[in-house]
């Protein structure tokens, strides 16, 4: 099973390198590593890296090491945001492994995986206590439990206050981003590749179904007592986070020769209104320029770059106007437009699309390959 | 028997949930209550905001809704009765307008995450004010800074804070101040001509009543 087993890794730091590398030598068949960052010289401290890796992008760096070890699996870097990678990236995982540094990356990676489905690892370190943990979501239902299920009034603040846990203990404290806070872990290079191991070995067990079921459960292994704790992970009724499931879809033609209009209908939306939402992408109503009065657009233009058309008048560019501006294109504003080619509204190259919240339209080659049955959750005798 | 008082009209923002619709509000709030789309608990949350708001606007006399949609975000256009700082590019003469429209946008990650929502005024274009991004320069749209929004704050409690903004009541006019200050050049200005603080001593509730 191993051969055909598809992760995907966020987060390929102090934790998420070491799970990376020992997927690697499982000879797992796809990997893909998705991290921002870049190696600095505290690294060195707690990562299985050395000082030929300072500056270096985390997830490329690490990815060329999973290759040299394991030349079978088929190994992808994304040096960028989780938020910046396309859903349809991830819908041909198998499973994900968080491994991040922060709880807005665990809100949105918990986020992603409820809506499609994907058994999520949660692998991080308590460094005050020693302890290593690993929170398994089976997310085999929208009413099981996500990761934001677990934040407590503490988490929310942390939340709020953009806290970032660094390897860099005091000394990051002047790299800080404004408006981000830096808080260190406060912990050691061996507590960090316990978590790590720990997330491993319970994705094995997962996969081939060894021992008593690991969904819904979390893992803490305490170094100064050693002792052990499994717990049941539970649904927060009160949990912000949506606790929906999409469909995935192929799309029969290529996304950007279809129109808003087919896909509703693909949908289901049988006429009805319904919403569009493309990645990192708003549609935009109207633009201000250098004129006195905003100018119409009615294109999706992508985040933070001014929409293409020009001013009839001043010749200038054109930005977004932020309240015209909607991350989901309801219907009734599309209009006139429902019937055109996605490719002549700004859609271009996009892989995705979502409609009406719920259903997530993927080129033919990203929908999920079906899933093996797996027996129901029975008890099994210990190895 | 003497039939009993009719409840009076709430003058603080905390019971604004308890005031009873005036038929052409409570129309209002029919006409958009079964739009709102998405998850139990952020429908609730739309369809409370929608009342407070319309709620504010028929106690406070100084809000006047244009526009309303609980479909996706909560997106609402209202003109405020509020003076607003102006200055043509930046350079004309200083005046005052009376009012304002203001664009207000609130996301449902506004309940999770700090800063998720955002108001914009639409008019007047010539806004100069030091948390507000001016309009001559790019990308020309004019965001209000309120500073670090708690998550979960509530859109009448924003609606209070722009009033107060605007009016500088409530200004970050500090040119060291980075994150709060949008427009520098009217920060000097308000340095320098400090007396011109607050353009208003009005809160945002009140009656003829009360301030005599």
């Amino acid at each position: 099973m191993h051969d055909q087993l598809t992760a995907l890794l966020v987060g390929v730091g102090s934790i998420g390198a070491t799970v990376a590398l020992s997927l690697a030598r499982l000879q797992i068949g796809r990997l893909l590593l998705a991290d921002w960052g870049r190696f600095k010289p505290a690294s060195v401290l707690t990562q299985p890296v050395g000082p030929e890796s300072l500056g270096e992008p985390k997830a490329s760096f690490i990815a060329q090491r999973c290759r040299t070890i394991s030349p079978q699996t088929h190994v992808e870097a994304w040096d960028d945001s989780l938020q910046t990678l396309p859903l349809s990236k991830m819908t041909g995982a198998d499973v994900v492994v968080l491994a991040g540094d922060n709880l807005t990356v665990a809100r949105e990676a918990g986020q992603r995986c409820m809506n499609l489905g994907l058994p999520l690892i949660h692998a991080a370190v308590h460094g005050e206590t020693l302890t290593a943990q690993c929170r398994f979501f089976g997310n085999l239902e929208p009413t099981g439990p996500c990761p934001v299920c677990l934040f407590g009034p503490e988490e929310f603040r942390m939340l709020e206050d953009e806290v970032v846990w660094s390897c860099e203990g005091h000394q990051g404290f002047q790299n800080t981003a404004p408006g981000r806070s830096l808080s260190p872990t406060r912990s050691l290079r061996s507590l960090c590749a316990l978590s790590a191991e720990l997330a491993t070995l319970n994705l094995v067990r997962w996969a081939l179904e060894l021992g008593e079921p690991v969904t819904n459960t979390m893992t803490e292994v305490c170094a100064y007592t050693w002792r052990t704790f499994l717990s049941p992970l539970r649904r927060n009724p009160t949990c912000p986070a949506h606790h929906e499931r999409w469909s995935v879809r192929p799309t029969p033609r290529p996304l950007g020769d279809m129109s808003a209009a087919e896909l509703l209908q693909a949908a289901g939306a049988s006429g009805g209104p319904g919403t569009l939402a493309l990645q990192n992408h708003r549609w935009v109503e109207r633009g201000l320029c250098a004129c006195a009065e905003p100018q119409p657009v009615n294109r999706f233009v992508r985040d933070g770059q001014p929409a293409r058309a020009r001013c009839r008048s001043c010749r200038g560019p054109v930005f977004p106007q932020p309240f015209f501006s909607h991350e989901q294109a309801p219907s009734t504003l599309l209009g006139p437009f429902l019937r055109q080619p996605l490719a002549r509204l700004g859609v271009g190259r996009s892989l995705d699309i979502l409609v009406n919240r719920h259903v997530l339209f993927v080129q033919p080659s990203a929908v999920p390959k079906p899933k093996a049955t797996r027996n129901p959750p029975q008890k099994r005798p210990r190895l | 028997m003497s039939t009993p008082a009719a409840p009076k009209p709430a003058r603080t923002l905390s019971a604004l949930h308890t005031v009873d619709l005036l038929p052409s509000f409570r129309a209002i709030y029919e006409l958009v209550a079964p739009g709102a789309a998405g998850p139990e608990p952020w429908r609730r949350r739309k369809l409370s905001a929608a009342h407070e708001l319309l709620a504010l606007t028929q106690v406070s006399g100084r809000m006047t809704i244009q526009y309303l949609d609980l479909t996706g975000p909560i997106r609402a256009v209202f003109t405020l009765r509020v003076p607003v700082p102006c200055r043509r590019g930046g350079v004309g003469p200083f005046l005052v307008a009376p009012a304002a429209v203001v664009g207000l946008t609130y996301r449902q990650e506004a309940v999770l995450t700090p800063g998720s929502s955002f108001a914009e005024i639409l008019q007047p274009r010539d806004v100069f004010h030091p948390n507000v991004a001016p309009s001559y320069q790019p990308p020309g749209a004019q965001l209000i800074c309120l500073g670090k929004l708690p998550a979960g704050i509530r859109v009448v409690d924003l609606v209070l804070m722009i009033y107060t903004a605007i009016s500088l009541q409530s200004v970050t006019y500090s040119v060291t101040d980075t994150l709060g200050v949008m427009n520098s050049n009217a920060a000097l200005f308000l340095e320098a001509n400090s007396s011109r603080i607050p353009l208003t001593r009005e809160p945002f509730l009140f009656s003829k009543e009360e301030t005599q």
